[in-house]
């Protein structure tokens, strides 16, 4: 067995590829499902035409037409970030891969369930930053603060008009009026701005305070049997209310509530949604999976470059033009050490302002906020 | 949600929901006490707003209501046209007082008991009517 073609990173980017089968997208990660993969390179202009439809004119015969604005063309340039993770092998491992190397039989061999699962387990987590990236694409806000990088509040020019904060929480039941805002929201992606939003996306706590309101319970009254109230109905059971609240509604309900883990600086795990629990988005089933409207720009890893020059850390070389999710292995000798990184690089665009809306139903702390009833600092498996 | 928090959210480039109207300025967010639900915070609107009351009385009375009957300027009055019908108009101890100034420019003399009908020719011919008493 030779360790320069096991390390090489044509191999360990091919294991990658083959652990992404196109109906192996991690179910969680819905909107990565939907959202096109778009090569993209750096610099890569991006001409966004903005205006409206004007109408036209009566004219009678020998008298001339109005001339108006052809609207306005605006250039917009890319700058496309990397999202890279590496896992670093332990010394044990590291001894067992030469014990294996050198013929001896061992029971827990590195190759190659165990390398699968490592190199797996990076593909995924560079595409659960993609997923981020994508729903933060579709609130129309995104910051970011870890390792020396920080954005804040990158805005992605979604109108003031479908960034939509709720005067009066969902959390209060007797006040709140969750089907009123929507049909708000709805309305003015329609008439303003001419997309119809047929899609809800909400977290499971949000959804269960929507249906809690006073509003809700008045307005779903015409879909129940004459002989049931509310009383009656088990608010837990979620097929059963999330039927009931599509037709309140009027929309397809997607009930969320995913999370990703992260390891803080201090080496602690953390979870954090992938959409907040104070978020709704509305969005349109039409744009699934068309480029034009939101897509995610997949650019050429910079360590492809890097893999080809003399001396590269980089195991093997990988083709320059290599676009993420990309695999491959680094070694140290001093203490001795192997680490296997999953990189990608890319950003999400919306090209269509209006795709989407997002209601804020709630604040995000303090009086009327959201409450997280599961304990996330108690680690599994740890 | 309070007005406070509704600005900044505007300000950070979304929009509020409130009562089924869509707003995005914060010209037209609805005033600090029609957002007031409790009482306290009734009374803190209430007492905000008395005391913007206040301050506009205070700037419409300084436009309205100059400083009449002094003079800017020290020593010098400003004459009316006196008539014998505005004379008429003024109390008896007022036309007295106009009288002596007159007596005492003229060096003459006049008798403060005199009717007011007197007093006004004594004031108007400048000190030389003689009283008449009844």
């Amino acid at each position: 067995m030779d360790p320069n073609r096991l390390l090489s990173a044509v191999r360990v980017t091919k294991l990658m590829s083959a652990l992404q089968d196109k109906r192996g997208i991690d179910a969680k990660l819905v909107n990565l499902a939907r959202t096109p993969v778009v090569p993209a390179t750096d610099g890569e202009i991006m001409a966004r035409f903005s205006g409206q439809v004007i109408i036209a004119d009566l004219i009678a015969d020998g008298q001339r037409a109005g001339l108006y604005s052809p609207g306005k063309i605006s250039l917009e340039s890319t700058t496309i970030p990397n999202l890279k993770l590496g896992t670093a092998l332990t010394q044990e491992q590291l001894n067992l891969f030469l014990s294996s190397l050198n013929g001896i039989q061992v029971m827990d061999n590195l190759y190659p369930t165990t390398e699968s699962r490592i190199v797996d387990n990076l593909r995924r987590g560079v595409q659960y930053r993609m997923e981020a990236i994508i729903i933060a694409a579709k609130m129309g806000g995104f910051s970011y603060d870890r390792l020396g990088i920080k954005m804040s509040n990158v805005d992605f020019g979604m109108p003031a008009d479908l960034k939509i904060t709720v005067a009066t929480p969902w959390t209060d039941p007797v006040n709140a009026t969750p089907v009123s805002d929507v049909s708000v929201a709805t309305r003015v992606g329609e008439i303003k701005y001419g997309i119809l939003y047929d899609r809800m996306k909400i977290d499971l706590s949000a959804f269960n305070y929507a249906i809690a309101t006073a509003e809700f319970q008045a307005k779903a009254r015409q879909f129940m049997a004459p002989n049931v109230s509310f009383v009656n109905l088990d608010l837990s059971n979620r097929e059963a209310m999330r039927n009931l609240a599509q037709n309140v509604f009027g929309k397809e309900i997607e009930i969320t509530g995913q999370r990703y883990w992260t390891e803080k600086e201090d080496g602690t795990l953390g979870s954090a949604p992938f959409q907040p629990i104070n978020k709704v988005i509305l969005e349109s089933s039409q744009s699934d999976g068309d480029a034009s409207v939101i897509d995610f720009a997949n650019g050429v890893v910079t360590e492809a470059l890097i893999s080809n020059m003399p001396d590269s850390p980089i195991q093997g070389q990988l083709p320059l033009n290599a676009r993420g999710p990309v695999g491959y292995v680094t070694s140290e000798h001093n203490p001795p050490s192997a680490s296997y990184w999953g990189v990608g690089r890319g950003f999400a665009r919306r090209h269509v302002m209006q795709a989407t809306a997002c209601l804020t139903i709630a604040p995000d702390s303090g009086g009327g906020s959201i409450t997280e009833t599961i304990d996330f600092n108690e680690i599994p498996f740890a | 949600m309070d007005r406070k928090q509704m600005e900044d959210v505007i300000n950070g480039g979304g929009s509020v929901l409130h009562e089924g109207k869509l707003i995005t300025k914060i010209e037209n967010l609805p005033s600090k006490a029609a957002l007031a639900k409790t009482d306290e915070e009734k009374e803190l609107s209430a007492k905000e707003l008395k005391d913007q009351i206040a301050a506009l009385q205070k700037q419409h009375d300084a436009l309205t209501n100059p400083k009449g009957g002094k003079s800017a300027k020290g020593g010098e009055v400003e004459k009316e046209t006196e008539t014998p019908e505005s004379l008429m108009k003024l109390g008896k101890e007022e036309l007295v007082k106009r009288a002596e100034e007159v007596a005492k420019a003229a060096k003459t003399e006049f008798d403060p008991n005199a009717t007011k009908q007197v007093l006004v020719k004594f004031i108007l011919s400048g000190g030389e009517v003689e009283k008449e008493t009844e």
